[in-house]
């Protein structure tokens, strides 16, 4: 079955090299500063889907949560499908139904975008209250499987291979019927499988249903989420055979419960192993030290990655591991609400975090936004990273309890610059940035080929917005699928460094992050103007590393683990 | 807490007051006496001002709220009530509405030191920097100012520039040497520029004056983690944990109590006495300071019949909160309704003169002079009943 997954995905690269040959080319050294806009091209695209919340205005908690989606290869063909989720039904609500999530497929000929709604035939229109989706080679035959966290049952799904999909939610022993959020696949233990984490939230369900807001006015509004109790997250060990064990208390992550949100992996101590932060919404985030025993150690009050400046716990939305500063190890990105500041955590090493949210820029400008999805990525292959930002109030009348904010807002494009600055540039990035959305999720991927990084938010009760990234004459890059052998097939953990302009570059492969979503699987590094490919050095999950020198800039290298480039 | 028990009270007011004339057996008709004069609107007014100052000191946001909006509407230009309003609403993080009451201070008082300075806070809490630094300044211009010095600091550290932070906050020190919170600033700046060795003194200079300082004991902790000393960290920031879990914990029972006193609002209403009982009992045995319940737990037991426990939890409420006239008369009725004609005379007395306009102490008077056979007095009070009652349909509500 392996042998068969690598040769397949060996040979699907063909295409996004082709569509390299359609980038514009890099600027000249010395010319000004490129300007990047970003265009919603969801309609033009073809993808109709509207995420329906399932409400029928007794404003459910659940509702103003919203649902994920995500950039994943689903039939192996080099090019990005994309995956939203949906709401459901709840108590009361009349509106259209069924409510199903939905499959689009890359249909996209050059630089035309065309995707094709496809839910049906791959079978992958899950009822259920979507809430997040991840994505992951479970079973290691080499095709992309997915994992749908839900409010209500969670649901496997396993690639067949033939273009469906089959719910192995049951046989693998998965299903947790508690409201899940966000889940990333992971291989803890170093076996070669994926194994699987999932954040669960709180125990609110249709029938212990609350009064939040104004009682006195009798305006309700959507509850704090400490109004009900907080629940524990799941890890489960992949067996091997399709099948799952539960071994959250056993791998010591039962310890305390927490409202969870955002989930990221990340090897932020680089001792070769996966750690895992969570994003907890007004209990402590949480930051799991795999001890590569099996067990994970708390480490969220030494590292001071809980709490926001001032010790107190804030509402933690999405989040993300990144380098942002070039240093060479990840750092923490965390987004919470308004009157609160999104949370940047600097890596100092030794297990250290320092709270830089301010004096990065990234702090005061989130002050009046509630945050959701994040995601660092390089959008103008400068060899910086920068961050965007999903952005929208969870209250649908916030303006009833504070006139100064609105429901929809604007999402942020921060661009790294630097000295560890992040500047705020999402009004000078086109008109389609300045739209004010009610967004949740947040993936990034190059979904054109053309070799910059496009977005995709989520948007709650909303149609998606797919946003291309229109660059002219940014830098160079290089993007890397990994495959492994020795290591999960998916390579998730493995963790490169690339010789960027600034110094070395550091990323890893990673399932889920951000909020509820799944980003491309492969890696993207900008060069900006060099023109030498690079060495990369890889560090597989099975341990082993290895340094290759790339043959060529401006495309999609596939590496296979221990063997090197098979697609030069 | 308090929102529910004043709209309750308004809402339930009427089949109370059936019930109470059912037991007091009042006239059907009452000689009309001479009406006296209205109550001077002065002592309404400072009898809400006490009350809301008094549940602003308690925390009790909701109440000082109420109080204060009755206070404006019978006053609307004192400028202390606009600024008591402002500090109720800030505190209750609805800074909508506070901005508003500042702005309204403001433009009574356009100098007025504390409204600038609070409204400064406020936008800059919701990131609105240039009016936040404009509002410092202006308030600076009265002379020396520890809390706008702290506060222009605070926004040049939010927007990265951690040396003229330090500078202003340095500056604020030497004015108010004994600042606790301008000396959390300075540490917290300069923990930002990356100086944890010059945070740590600041941050134990300030436990020691508040030893659970929360944010002193977080920051401590990761400073010392941060230059090494490991163990004094890992000591700190066990006791930043304790402290920070306390709080949690004490926010939690609240929070936990507050709904369970509206779901017995919601079982009073459908006719559950009994669940209203319990899940009033719950939140008192969680929340047992808190005057508002302790009164709704008084309703849930009068409705029960259980007459000597509803006038338990009201004095309860009468000792943890004086100023609430409503329950004054809530306990005038009861000590009626127990045949204590006397003691409700009392009460409901004590509530009258607290609340100089309120209708019912009045309604109630006349009722217990009634049945006590002093007509002439049953029918003073009836008289100042109607003319209270017919000018409160008359007032909208504020």
């Amino acid at each position: 079955m392996r042998t068969a997954g690598i040769l397949s995905a060996i040979a699907i690269l063909a295409l996004p090299a082709a569509l390299v040959a359609l980038a514009a080319p890099p600027a000249p050294p010395g010319a000004e500063a490129p300007r990047v806009t970003f265009r919603d091209v969801t309609r033009q695209a073809g993808i109709g889907f509207v995420h329906n919340m399932g409400k029928s205005g007794k404003k459910m908690m659940v509702e103003t949560m919203g649902s994920g989606g995500g950039f994943i290869d689903y039939d192996n063909d080099g090019d990005l499908d994309i995956y939203l989720v949906n709401g459901a039904p709840l108590p009361g609500y009349t509106g259209p139904r069924p409510l199903l999530n939905a499959m689009y497929r890359n249909d996209s000929v050059g630089t035309t975008l065309k995707f094709t709604d496809v839910t049906a035939s791959t079978r992958t229109g899950d009822k259920g209250y979507g809430m997040g989706i991840c994505a992951g080679d479970y079973d290691n035959d080499g095709l992309t499987d997915l994992y749908l966290a839900n409010f209500g049952p969670d649901v496997l799904y396993h690639n067949t291979g033939d273009g469906t999909f089959s719910v192995a939610t049951d046989e693998a022993g998965v299903s947790d019927a508690r409201w899940s959020t966000s889940c990333a696949f992971l291989d803890y233990d170093h076996d070669g499988d994926l194994d699987l984490y999932v954040a669960n939230y709180v125990d609110f369900t249709p029938d212990n249903d609350k009064f939040c807001g104004d009682y006195t006015h009798n305006v309700k509004a959507y509850c704090h989420p400490n109004v009900y109790n907080p629940q524990n997250d799941m890890l489960y060990r992949n067996n091997g055979d399709g099948t799952f064990t539960d071994v959250s208390r056993a791998a010591g992550l039962q310890a305390k419960d927490g409202n969870g949100l955002g989930v990221v992996t990340g090897d932020y101590d680089d001792d070769g192993d996966t750690d895992i932060y969570v994003a907890d919404d007004k209990t402590p985030n949480i930051l799991y030290r795999n001890n590569n025993d099996g067990t994970f150690t708390d480490m969220t009050l030494m590292s001071g990655t809980g709490f926001g400046l001032n010790g107190e716990p804030l509402a933690g939305m999405g989040t993300d591991f990144g380098d942002y500063d070039g240093d060479g190890d990840l750092d923490i990105i965390v987004t919470n609400l308004d009157f609160e500041n999104n949370s940047l955590y600097r890596n100092e090493g030794g297990g250290v975090f320092s709270d830089v949210s301010f004096p990065s820029g990234i702090g005061a400008v989130s002050l009046s936004f509630v945050g959701f999805g994040a995601k660092f990525f390089d959008y103008d292959n400068d060899g910086r990273l920068d961050l965007a930002v999903a952005n929208g109030h969870i209250l649908d009348n916030a303006p009833y309890f504070n006139d100064a904010t609105t429901y929809a807002q604007r999402n942020f494009l921060f661009h790294g610059e630097s000295g560890g600055q992040m500047k705020e540039v999402g009004l000078e990035s086109g008109p389609d940035m300045k739209v004010a959305n009610v967004a949740r999720g947040l993936a990034v991927g190059d979904i054109d080929g053309d070799g910059d990084l496009d977005m995709l938010f989520t948007v709650c009760g909303g149609a998606p917005r797919l946003m291309l990234n229109e660059a002219r004459g940014i830098g160079h890059w290089i993007g890397l699928r990994l495959i492994g052998r020795a290591s999960n097939r998916s390579a998730l953990g493995a963790r490169v460094r690339v010789k960027g302009p600034f110094g070395i570059m550091t990323d890893e492969v990673r399932s889920g992050s951000s909020y509820l979503s799944q980003p491309d699987l492969r890696l993207h590094f900008g060069l900006d103007s060099a023109t030498a490919a690079p060495a990369l050095e890889i560090r597989w999950p099975s341990g082993t590393t290895q340094t290759i020198q790339a043959a060529g800039i401006d495309r999609v290298l596939t590496v296979l683990e221990g063997q090197g480039v098979v697609n030069p | 807490m308090r929102t529910i028990r004043v709209m309750k009270h308004s809402r339930r007011l009427p089949s109370m007051f059936f019930v109470c004339f059912v037991c007091f057996a009042p006239a059907l008709a009452m000689p009309q006496i001479r009406s006296q004069a209205p109550p001077p609107v002065t002592s309404l007014f400072s009898s809400l001002m006490t009350q809301g100052q008094a549940a602003l000191k308690a925390e009790d946001y909701p109440s000082a709220q109420a109080a204060l909006e009755k206070a404006i509407a019978a006053r609307p230009s004192d400028v202390d009530a606009h600024y008591l309003l402002g500090r109720a609403y800030g505190q209750d993080k609805k800074y909508q509405f506070a901005a508003q009451q500042f702005r309204e201070t403001l433009k009574l008082s356009p100098g007025h030191t504390l409204a600038l300075i609070d409204l400064a806070t406020i936008e800059e809490t919701m990131g609105h920097f240039d009016e936040a630094s404009a509002h410092y300044r202006q308030a600076l211009k009265a002379g020396p100012n520890a809390r706008a010095d702290r506060g222009l600091a605070s926004l040049l550290s939010k927007q990265g520039r951690q040396d003229e932070a330090i500078a202003a906050l340095g500056r604020a020190m030497t004015a108010a040497p004994d600042d606790e919170e301008t000396r959390y600033q300075l540490g917290l700046a300069r923990m930002q520029k990356g100086d944890c060795a010059a945070a740590i003194p600041d941050f134990r200079a300030v436990l020691t004056r508040k030893p659970a300082h929360l944010g002193s004991l977080f920051n401590l902790g990761n400073c010392l983690n941060r230059t090494g000393a490991r163990e004094e960290a890992a000591r700190t920031l066990a006791q930043f944990q304790k402290a920070s879990q306390d709080e949690a914990g004490r926010v939690g029972r609240r929070r936990r109590a507050y709904f369970l006193t509206l779901e017995a609002d919601g079982k009073l209403e459908s006719g559950d006495i009994a669940g209203a009982v319990k899940a009033m009992q719950e939140a008192i045995g969680l929340n047992p300071e808190d005057a508002g319940a302790q009164a709704m737990m008084g309703q849930a037991y009068d409705a029960a019949g259980d007459l000597p426990r509803a006038l338990a939890s009201y004095q309860k409420a009468a000792q943890l909160e004086p100023g609430d006239a409503m329950v004054l008369v809530e306990i005038g009725r009861l000590n009626g309704k127990a045949g204590r004609i006397a003691d409700a005379l009392s009460w409901l007395q004590r509530a009258a003169r607290l609340d100089p306009l309120m209708p019912e102490p009045h309604m109630l008077m006349a009722a217990a002079y009634q049945q006590m056979g002093r007509t002439a007095e049953a029918a003073r009070e009836d008289a100042i009943y109607r003319r209270l009652a017919a000018a409160s349909r008359q007032t909208p509500a504020p």
